[in-house]
């Protein structure tokens, strides 16, 4: 009890005088079912985790639901943390994301792949079909097919990791963008 | 057991039973870690965080021993906010069973 007490120190009195009501009607209830001291204390468990509980920080032995913390904040405050903050966004992390964004026109190119090797296909066709149109002819029909084929696989290849690449982009900036609103507005984590 | 699943159904525990009848604090532990692995000290900060919200009271009762006992009952507010948490839990626990005792992957 003085454990518990000498943990609660940080609330106001009469906060405390009202948990050690509770806590000590425990122990007289439970001695009024017949049980002994020593393990209505055991079962009430550690007095400094019971503490904490009470203070709102429940994470060490005991279960609570505790809301997320936030801090309070007022308009102008929030205003130059976001000022502050979109500065440094500017400066530092917009070159950076801009150059990630870019980035993604390589693995973009697969599309453009693709059409080429389909493009080859489609001459190849004409040409089989109607030989004597010459102008869309083609030099070396059996290399240009292996070559279309090994080009669309390969854009598929690039597809595949434009759209990966792509997801990791839109996921690393909603993350980005909900820490800045968190931050402004006092919220942890 | 896990902290975080007691953090979760604790309150609606505490507050399944007091919506059946009122009950005094020890009645409650007891009845609770009867149950549920835990130190019983937890459900008092519970306790005094659902008085806190008003979605529990409390009063005294004289008792054929010792002195008056302090109940706890529903307010209210409390047993809408229950019959709220209940079914929220109820919809959640169905669902992670199903991912749980999904064994042919039909879920993808």
């Amino acid at each position: 009890m003085s454990q518990l007490r000498g943990a609660l120190a940080a609330l106001p009195e009469e906060k405390v005088r009202e948990i050690e009501d509770d806590i000590s009607r425990h122990f007289e209830e439970g001695r009024e079912n017949g049980e002994p001291e020593d393990d209505i204390a055991v079962r009430l468990g550690d007095p400094a985790a019971l503490a904490k509980e009470y203070l709102g920080d429940g994470d060490a032995d005991m279960a609570d639901s505790p809301l997320p913390a936030v801090k309070k904040r007022g308009f102008l405050t929030k205003f130059w943390i976001a000022v502050g903050m979109g500065f440094f966004t500017l400066v530092f992390v917009f070159p950076f994301w801009i150059t990630l964004v870019s980035l993604w026109i390589v693995p973009a190119c697969g599309v453009i792949f693709i059409l080429s090797g389909v493009l080859v296909f489609v001459m190849l066709l004409i040409n089989a079909t109607f030989p004597n149109v010459t102008w869309i002819a083609v030099d070396y029909p059996m290399v240009s097919f292996f070559a279309a084929i090994s080009i669309i696989s390969l854009g598929g290849l690039f597809c595949i990791a434009a759209k990966y690449y792509g997801q990791f982009l839109i996921f690393t900036t909603k993350k980005y963008l909900q820490f800045f609103y968190n931050t402004v507005n006092g919220r942890d984590a | 057991m896990n902290i975080q699943f007691k953090k979760g159904a604790l309150d609606l525990c505490v507050m399944a039973l007091l919506e059946k009848k009122d009950c005094y604090g020890f009645e409650l532990a007891s009845t609770v870690s009867n149950h549920i692995d835990i130190s019983e000290g937890t459900i008092y900060p519970l306790l005094k965080r659902l008085k806190d919200d008003m979605l529990v009271d409390t009063y005294l009762m004289e008792s054929t021993e010792g002195p008056p006992r302090k109940y706890y009952t529903l307010t209210p507010t409390g047993r809408g906010r229950y019959s709220r948490l209940l079914g929220e839990w109820k919809s959640f626990t169905s669902g992670v069973e199903r991912i749980i005792n999904d064994g042919k992957g039909e879920l993808n």
